[in-house]
């Protein structure tokens, strides 16, 4: 457990249980503290006894007791102990409830083994093949009325999309619903927001939908596209893959991962948890997805700015970038001394322009730069390289970074978005700060 | 490939004939599209130049920029009191921010980088001293670079060591918000007065009258009678504020004009009577036996009427509720004299000249008028006699003057009195009626912080006193203890921090008490924070 008490009250999913964790933070508050190879532990008292464990492979946790925010406090609580006095966790057997929740996820990580070995082999060929094709029929009739739908609005004109409510666009992504095309269906509902929010809202608005109607034109073709792109433009539509399909095709990378950034969007009931993660070796980058409902946990626990040996897998893709944690190795740990990334802003930009030329659909890029310097004039904000090349900063507010560069030289990630980059971690003197 | 956009927006439907061309080598992808409508042909033309602006994007040139920042002279402060400064930030015992800057700046810390936007975001104004004490070469750095921050990036400008320079100074008095003019005049009071009054007098006119009250209430430093042409401006002021503060300090001139008027008023008003001398052999020996031995008066004789020129002089004419005239003026005067001049003028000491007037008829008045002239002109050997006496003094049944007034007079005479005088009164209140918090609370709350070890040993043998014979059904005096708490940990003396801390764990475990445990806990945290911010701050010149 090598995190910074900051990293740890990061996970609190709220200000007010940052606060009741830090409370519980004292030796005294716990009894039958105690740590494993595998798992750390202890017993606290609330209103009853909480049993709280948390594995010290992945930072998955588990507490007794029916709080409905994750971490609770006392997971918190019990990870502030052993970042600040670790002394307190004596190395031991682990009690019953510990072994015992253990085994299951263990049990739970074989049966996703045998899932992904057997992924090949469907149960019923004949009937799986017969839904597919049903879906593709399906599919393919409601990207035909989408085609005509687009053309309508080019023949009448975008100006006339100024003044329409969120609702005209919410019937056209409910008719992409019915014809189960998801993914489509949220590229027409996003844009709801375009119109009048920036002064040329004209042409996002036109680049957004020809965007659409590029995937629309593929997704006609797809026989005669390399297969790879073939899988971005299904995922585009909205197919999606599951668990044990991508481990049975997606790329494998072994390395030490850098968890460089995270961000959490609410989107209409569903928490989406986007982590974006940086290989030491291999220099890869990857987004790892998570999603859950409500106040429910995500499932897997991510901590900018810690590093942890993972074997993970990419899904197919022309310019592979969404990917899985497959297999993890080891303890998490918070050894960032710097981010050697890209040198200078055209070498990323160079990158950005070799994954457009693969996936033109690609919309989010991660960047990683070594040796770059913050600097704001009036509200403008950019990072500089030594070779006198700049980027943008999105947002008006970059204070704590600019603190902490103090005018000198950081290595910085972030999220270019094809026009400005968003500031998600920087690593100064030895040490990683989430932005 | 604008002319593309534009036919978008305007609809195919207005030019149905026009060509799909952009002029680019998007074109020759366009014409391989066979079988696609027109209006798909140009969404697409769209996305392929969107993806060929986006492939294209190419680094702008970098703004010159300001020179980064330079090094820190100071060491950060330890991890742990980073913590709590993030967790006060977030509004935790946010109250012991001054306390924690100014103990870091007494031991020579500064704050880590990353929390110097929250502290110069979260400062009150009135903290922001101890903040510049605090924020180190990159916080004034930092500070340039935003308007809202501005005032953090000057040298302190009210520090006379390490202020700024001449220059600077004149700029900040010309050009700077008013806070910062207050703090710039006061520091030049104290190092050279003559040119702060230049400053003030040429600026006079032409400022606003809440801003001349402000201004001239940093004239406070080192008044002096070079200054009574200034003050005598000042009280011929439309602005009622800046003629009474004008009065105030005139009165504090030892020979003004002013103050020779109010002196010669208040001269007139009290008499010093000697007791007849002994005569003829039966008084003498009834002196001898100690029966009915006469003892000196202070006579106070308040004028029936006043002038006009009392009124100019900073003289009410109407009394408040619950005072009459005479009784009014007289303390009016009495609280524009140093009370010095009495002690001087009767050859007389405090303690000495309240037992010569207690019997008489203005005695009220004359408690009052001292009282505030030995809070305005700190006159320290009055203040404990004066607390005394008024703490003595019979107060009439029901609601009076006296009764508001007193208690208060008395609390202010506290917060006036240095040194140990102030303590031993609160500990032998204290230790004479451990159990009667009533007795003791408001002068416990209106001493100096932090409180002395003396008194805060007293005060924790009250509490725990207290703690021990909690009953379930005997907490009544709950909401009296929990303001004393909440005012004892912010002024606690370190040296009982540890024994404050807790845990405080009540006799009765039922949850009888909970309020009290609740109140407790929250006393042992903030005494915890207090703890922490002092314990981080100890080293080196401790």
């Amino acid at each position: 457990m090598e995190f910074s008490i900051d990293q740890v009250l990061g996970m609190a999913p709220d200000a007010s249980s940052a606060a009741a964790g830090r409370k519980l933070a004292a030796v005294k508050s716990w009894q039958n503290l105690g740590r494993s190879a595998e798992a750390i532990w202890g017993e606290c008292q609330g209103s009853a006894v909480y049993q709280v464990r948390c594995s010290l492979a992945d930072l998955s946790y588990k507490c007794s007791c029916p709080s409905r925010k994750f971490p609770c406090k006392h997971v918190l609580g019990l990870l502030l102990v052993a970042t600040g006095t670790p002394s307190a966790l004596n190395e031991g057997e682990p009690p019953d409830w510990v072994v015992e929740w253990l085994g299951k996820r263990e049990a739970a990580a074989r049966q996703r083994e045998t899932r992904r070995a057997n992924a090949g082999a469907p149960v019923d060929a004949a009937a799986q093949a017969k839904r597919a094709e049903k879906r593709s029929e399906r599919v393919a009739a409601g990207v035909e009325q989408l085609q005509r739908w687009l053309s309508d609005l080019a023949r009448n004109g975008l100006a006339a999309l100024e003044t329409q409510p969120a609702s005209f666009w919410e019937a056209e992504a409910a008719r992409l619903v019915d014809a189960q095309a998801p993914g489509l269906a949220g590229r027409i509902r996003g844009l709801a927001s375009v119109p009048r929010a920036t002064p040329d809202w004209p042409r996002r608005l036109a680049e957004q939908l020809g965007r659409v109607a590029l995937a629309a034109h593929a997704f006609n073709r797809l026989d005669s596209i390399a297969p790879l792109l073939r899988e971005d433009v299904r995922q585009f539509v909205g197919w999606t893959l599951k668990e044990d399909e991508v481990e049975a095709v997606g790329e494998r990378v072994d390395d030490a991962w850098i968890v460089i950034g995270q961000t959490i969007d609410d989107e209409e009931r569903i928490r989406v948890q986007r982590n974006w993660l940086f290989g030491d070796r291999s220099r890869r980058t990857a987004l790892v997805l998570q999603f859950a409902a409500g106040a429910a946990p995500f499932a897997e626990t991510f901590v900018p700015g810690t590093q942890f040996t993972a074997e993970i897998v990419y899904y197919p893709s022309a310019w592979p970038q969404r990917a899985r944690v497959s297999v993890r190795r080891g303890e998490s740990v918070a050894a960032i001394e710097r981010l050697p990334g890209s040198p200078s802003c055209t070498a990323f930009l160079d990158e950005v322009t070799a994954a457009l030329v693969r996936q033109p659909w690609l919309d989010r890029f991660p960047a990683v730069l070594s040796g770059v310097v913050p600097a704001v004039d009036g509200e403008r904000w950019q990072i500089q390289d030594s070779a006198g090349g700049a980027l943008p900063l999105t947002g008006r507010r970059h204070w704590r970074l600019l603190a902490l560069s103090g005018g000198a030289a950081v290595d910085l990630a972030g999220e270019w978005n094809g026009e400005s980059l968003w500031p998600l971690g920087v690593a100064v003197a030895g040490k990683f700060h989430a932005l | 490939m604008d002319d593309l956009i534009k036919r978008l927006v305007v609809g195919t439907a207005a030019q149905p004939n026009a060509q799909v061309e952009t002029g680019t080598d998007v074109d020759g992808l366009l014409a391989g599209l066979s079988a696609v409508d027109t209006e798909q042909k140009l969404l697409i033309a769209a996305a392929a130049g969107a993806v060929y602006r986006q492939a294209g994007y190419s680094a702008e040139k970098a703004k010159e920029r300001s020179a980064a920042s330079p090094p820190d002279a100071e060491p950060v402060c330890s991890p742990p009191l980073a913590q709590l400064l993030r967790r006060m930030f977030d509004g935790e015992h946010a109250a012991f921010l001054g306390e924690a800057w100014q103990r870091m700046a007494h031991a020579g810390q500064r704050l880590p980088h990353e929390l110097l936007p929250l502290a110069l975001d979260k400062c009150r104004q009135e903290l922001r001293p101890s903040l510049m004490a605090v924020l180190g070469a990159r916080g004034r750095w930092l500070a340039g670079f935003n308007a809202d921050w501005r005032w953090a990036c000057a040298a302190r400008i009210d520090a006379v060591e390490d202020g700024p320079t001449d220059a600077e100074a004149e700029r900040i008095w010309n050009e700077g918000v008013l806070t910062e003019r207050v703090a710039i005049l006061r520091r030049m009071r104290r190092i050279d007065p003559a040119r702060a009054r230049l400053w003030l007098a040429d600026a006079w006119s032409k400022e606003k009258a809440d801003h001349r009250a402000k201004l001239l209430e940093a004239v406070d430093v080192a008044l002096t009678a070079e200054d009574e042409p200034l003050l005598e401006m000042a009280r011929r002021d439309r602005s009622a504020g800046v003629r009474s503060c004008a009065v105030r300090y005139l009165a504090r001139i030892p020979g003004s004009a002013l103050a020779t008027r109010i002196l010669e008023r208040a001269d007139a008003m009290l008499s010093w009577e000697l007791p007849p001398p002994v005569r003829g052999i039966k008084s003498a020996i009834k002196a001898l036996a100690g029966g009915g031995q006469a003892s000196p008066r202070l006579n106070a004789t308040p004028p029936t009427a006043i002038d006009a020129a009392w009124e100019q002089d900073g003289i009410a004419r109407k009394p408040p509720q619950g005072i009459g005239e005479r009784g009014w003026w007289l303390a009016q005067t009495l609280s524009c004299v140093s009370p010095q001049h009495w002690e001087d003028r009767f050859r007389a000491d405090p303690t000495a000249l309240l037992a010569a007037s207690e019997a008489g008829e203005w005695y009220a008045s004359l408690l009052e008028g001292w009282a505030q002239a030995a809070i305005s002109f700190a006159s320290q050997n009055w203040l404990a006699a004066l607390w005394e006496a008024l703490r003595r003094y019979a107060l009439p049944r029901g609601t009076s003057r006296e009764a508001q007034l007193f208690p208060a007079l008395q609390d202010q005479l506290l917060a006036v009195l240095t040194g140990d005088a102030a303590d031993r009164i609160v500990v032998r209140l204290l230790e004479g009626s451990l159990d009667e918090p009533d007795r003791w609370a408001k002068p416990l709350a209106a001493l100096r912080r932090p409180w002395s070890a003396d008194v805060t040993s007293a005060w924790s043998a009250a509490l725990t006193q207290r703690v021990r014979s909690l009953r379930p059904g005997s907490d009544n005096d709950w909401y009296l203890w929990s303001t004393l708490l909440e005012t004892a940990a912010g002024a606690m003396h370190p040296s009982g921090f540890a024994a404050a801390v807790g845990p405080w764990e009540l006799a009765t475990g039922d949850g009888s008490l909970s309020r009290w445990q609740h109140q407790l806990d929250k006393f042992g945290e903030a005494v915890r924070a207090r703890q922490i911010i002092w314990q981080e701050t100890a080293n080196v010149h401790g």
